[in-house]
């Protein structure tokens, strides 16, 4: 006869049985994200083989890269990189990486030493196109594998941002790649049928359209990745993005500032990217004798004449920060108090200031005005710049272009007099590249050239930094004389903007501060 | 016949040769392609290094020679930004625009017809005038904006249709709808035209004072002489579509010949631009030269002498 134990035994064999298949059903990756953004840049799927506007967005899913960033995206760590562990030799010149163990691409094979020295050499080879392949070319002098865990990069010189250079916080190139499986199936083939080692694998390519990724079972850092797929979507249109996702057609969009508002009311989760562009204006040929630009007073009343905080307010909605510094950067970190204080407005100072110069009856310059992606207001804001430049005697005739015809003409400074650009620029992870190119002497877009010789030794001294503390606090010295000078116009950072089905995300996540990062590897993660 | 299609293949390569250097020559007038590659952070080191990796450094007779040499075996180059074979990236598009292109070709021709014989059989009636009306309407509206506004009603408020991509039939519909009616104006004002010169014809007089019933006297006599001048011109349409939807593209997330053309161009993509403009002359001369031979299919009285 059936006693009582037997049926106890079967209740609890039964719930237990329910039980373990809950669990397991709730830990498998679910359903799709469908992530759909302006631009899918060149659509490449090789870490070194595209600028990081494009790399950034799409392939940290597939890749992990060798030094990994903290959860905010405001550091380097060792927890999430494939370097678990690295030492850096007393010269500053060789840097010991410590590889985990146990870490396999998406074809099953180790991801060893021997990766990382083939994924370096390669993102400096004679093929690379990514944003830092002159910078690391420069570096690097070779690599050496000392055990199959074990990688060491040697420089030619010591270079204390070497390891921020090669985080996922800042490029691209440090994302691991399979020596064995390139060697094996050929460059072309890999840029078509790639593999990673990352928490997704790709799945489809429609050309011009969307790139699909399927979730691979668990990833060494990430665990189960929460969705099944994820489609990163390119659709120009903004309006078109809106419908798509009002009409349940897309999860995930890149929102223009001018509808969050609608959108929250609508019940929609709203991410922020703070800092995603820097809204500057450069002054070119302030090198120039001659030009009423290499007048400090003409660049202070520039700077008075703009009510900074209105076009900040009306056109761009209030949705970035009031700040003459790089805000995302972290570099400023500390960042020294007054120095990064809006810009003040007082329109009688710069007509007056104009005067002394010289000038009773005005200056012309040229306002050269371009198109800028993800700044859809950028037009109305340089209308609005050249309006309050004109109501100070400064005659800014508007040339609006596009950025390409720009940018050619860029490191030609005779072909460009008396001209000036608002030129947001995108946020940087460490910004001291870029004020020795835009403001060092020799800059290869320098618009001062030697006007600022105390900028110029500023700048030369933060670039010899032997920390990165030291060159954290001589690059806020380097900045504050360029400020002090007005050799440029800092207004402010501006904020992107992502709205999404509360459906499928329930709240807002970290995006990461480089600006085609969207933080897709954030959402991923549970 | 022969004297004609060897007259019309040479004038075709001489055409296409010139179109080759005209490409070479105005791609390279647009600007430095590697400071829209680079962004600044890259420095001078990376751009001295993707010049030198794209053939950039090399003298302009050196890469126009080498770039005849590359067309000659049917090669186009690699995508300075996509850094893939040129001919793949357009095979991978060509169909999507390729498929659009018919669909609005169809749609416009189903609305074209019966809109053009009915107003043309009813002149100077409400129904010739709406037809006109509609007509010029149909050009007159800007596709981007009747574009957004059907994504409006059926994508969004009826939530009937997709939007973006091109994975189903059904992603077909608002694109080639919105493709469609421009072409419908078009062939619909010129189909008219070419009818009432028909049907004032003394053939056609002709054939109702013999007594044929009215739908033969039109389906046999008069669509087949009135269609002549539409085919010419249906046919530069087509082309037209073919080579160039970027609006309709854009507005649809399209992938698409259109939107490859605006990308290579907006990114001085040297190679990308030379072999989108190449394939595009060669569907236009195509189309032009199939035109003209099936002209003479159509219209015996042609010769080609």
């Amino acid at each position: 006869m059936i006693g009582k134990s037997f049926w106890a035994t079967v209740v609890v064999a039964f719930f237990s049985l329910t039980t373990f298949q809950d669990a397991g059903a709730q830990t498998a990756p679910q359903g799709t994200l469908r992530f759909v953004v302006e631009a899918l840049g060149n659509e490449t799927l090789d870490p070194t083989m595209g600028p990081a506007t494009t790399t950034k967005l799409y392939l940290p899913l597939m890749y992990d890269s060798l030094v990994g960033a903290n959860k905010e995206n405001t550091d380097i760590s060792k927890e999430t990189g494939i370097a678990k562990d690295w030492k850096i030799s007393s010269d500053g010149k060789t840097y010991t990486f410590i590889i985990r163990q146990g870490v396999k691409f998406q074809n099953g094979d180790d991801l060893t030493a021997e990766d990382v020295k083939f994924t370096f050499e390669r993102a400096i080879g004679p093929k690379a196109i990514s944003s830092l392949a002159g910078v690391l070319k420069k570096a690097i002098d070779h690599i050496t594998v000392d055990d199959p865990y074990t990688v060491s990069i040697h420089l030619k010189e010591p270079k204390f941002s070497f390891l921020l250079d090669i985080s996922s916080l800042v490029g691209s190139e440090s994302m691991v790649v399979p020596k064995k499986y390139i060697e094996k199936v050929g460059e072309d083939k890999f840029a078509t049928e790639p593999i990673g080692s990352g928490p997704y694998k790709l799945k489809k390519r429609v050309p011009g359209y969307s790139v699909e990724f399927e979730a691979m079972p668990k990833h060494w850092n990430i665990g189960v990745p929460k969705y099944a797929e994820v489609q990163v979507i390119a659709v120009p249109e903004q309006n078109t993005r809106l419908t798509m996702l009002r009409g349940d057609q897309a999860d995930v969009i890149s929102l223009g500032r001018r509808y969050v508002k609608e959108f929250e009311k609508e019940g929609y989760v709203i991410a922020t990217k703070p800092a995603s562009h820097e809204m500057q204006i450069l002054i070119n040929n302030q090198w120039e004798k001659d030009s009423p630009l290499n007048d400090r007073r003409i660049r202070q009343a520039m700077a008075l004449a703009i009510d900074s905080k209105a076009i900040f307010n009306s056109l761009l909605l209030g949705a970035g920060e009031m700040s003459r510094c790089w805000v995302a950067d972290v570099s400023y970190a500390n960042r020294p108090k007054g120095l990064c204080d809006p810009q003040p407005y007082d329109p009688k100072a710069a007509k007056q200031l104009v005067i002394d110069a010289g000038y009773p009856n005005g200056i012309d310059i040229t306002y050269r005005s371009y198109p800028t992606p993800g700044v859809p207001e950028k037009l109305e804001v340089d209308q609005a710049i050249a309006n309050y430049l004109r109501a100070v005697g400064i005659r800014a005739k508007v040339e609006v272009g596009e950025y390409g015809a720009y940018r050619a003409q860029w490191p030609l400074p005779a072909s460009h007099p008396k001209t000036v650009a608002n030129n947001p620029t995108v946020s940087q992870v460490v910004i001291g590249s870029l004020i020795q190119l835009f403001w060092g002497k020799d800059g290869l877009l320098s618009t001062t050239r030697g006007v600022n010789p105390k900028a110029d030794a500023a700048i030369d001294a933060m670039l010899l930094a032997p920390n990165l503390d030291e060159y954290k606090s001589r690059l806020m010295a380097a900045w504050k004389t360029l400020l002090d000078d007005y050799n440029v116009i800092m207004l402010f950072s501006i904020d992107a903007k992502y709205a999404a089905n509360p459906k499928k995300v329930s709240k807002p996540w970290a995006l990461g501060t480089s600006t085609a990062d969207a933080g897709l590897r954030s959402l991923v993660t549970r | 016949m022969y004297r004609f299609l060897i007259r019309r293949l040479f004038q075709s390569a001489i055409t296409l040769v010139l179109l080759f250097t005209v490409v070479f020559i105005l791609a390279r007038a647009t600007g430095d392609p590697v400071g829209l590659l680079v962004p600044p952070e890259g420095g001078a080191e990376t751009v001295a290094l993707v010049r030198k990796n794209l053939g950039l450094d090399r003298p302009y007779h050196v890469q126009f020679a080498l770039f005849i040499k590359s067309i000659a075996v049917g090669d186009l180059g690699r995508s300075f930004r996509a850094r893939r074979p040129v001919l793949d990236l357009i095979a991978e598009r060509m169909p999507n625009t390729a498929i659009l292109a018919l669909a609005a070709m169809l749609i416009g021709l189903a609305i074209a017809v019966p809109l053009a014989v009915a107003a043309s059989l009813k002149r100077g009636s409400a129904i010739d005038t709406t037809v006109q009306i509609v007509g010029s309407l149909g050009i007159a509206t800007p596709q981007f904006w009747l574009g957004l506004v059907l994504i409006q009603i059926f994508a969004g408020s009826l939530n009937l249709l997709p939007v973006g991509g091109a994975s189903s039939w059904k992603h077909f519909i608002l694109p080639a709808v919105t493709l469609g009616v421009f072409q419908a104006s078009n062939l619909l004002r010129v189909l008219r035209s070419s009818l009432l010169e028909v049907l004032a014809s003394d053939f056609v007089l002709l054939a109702r004072v013999k007594g044929l019933p009215e739908y033969r006297v039109i389906g046999s006599h008069v669509m087949r002489n009135a269609i002549l001048p539409v085919f010419t011109f249906a046919g530069i349409l087509l082309a037209t579509l073919m080579t160039g939807t970027i609006v309709v593209e854009t507005v649809f997330a399209w992938p698409g010949f259109g939107r490859l053309a605006y990308d290579a161009t907006v990114y001085r993509d040297f190679p990308l631009i030379q072999g989108v403009v190449i394939v595009a002359g060669f569907i236009v001369v195509g189309v032009n030269l199939a035109v003209d031979i099936a002209y003479a299919f159509l219209d015996p009285r042609i010769r080609f002498d």
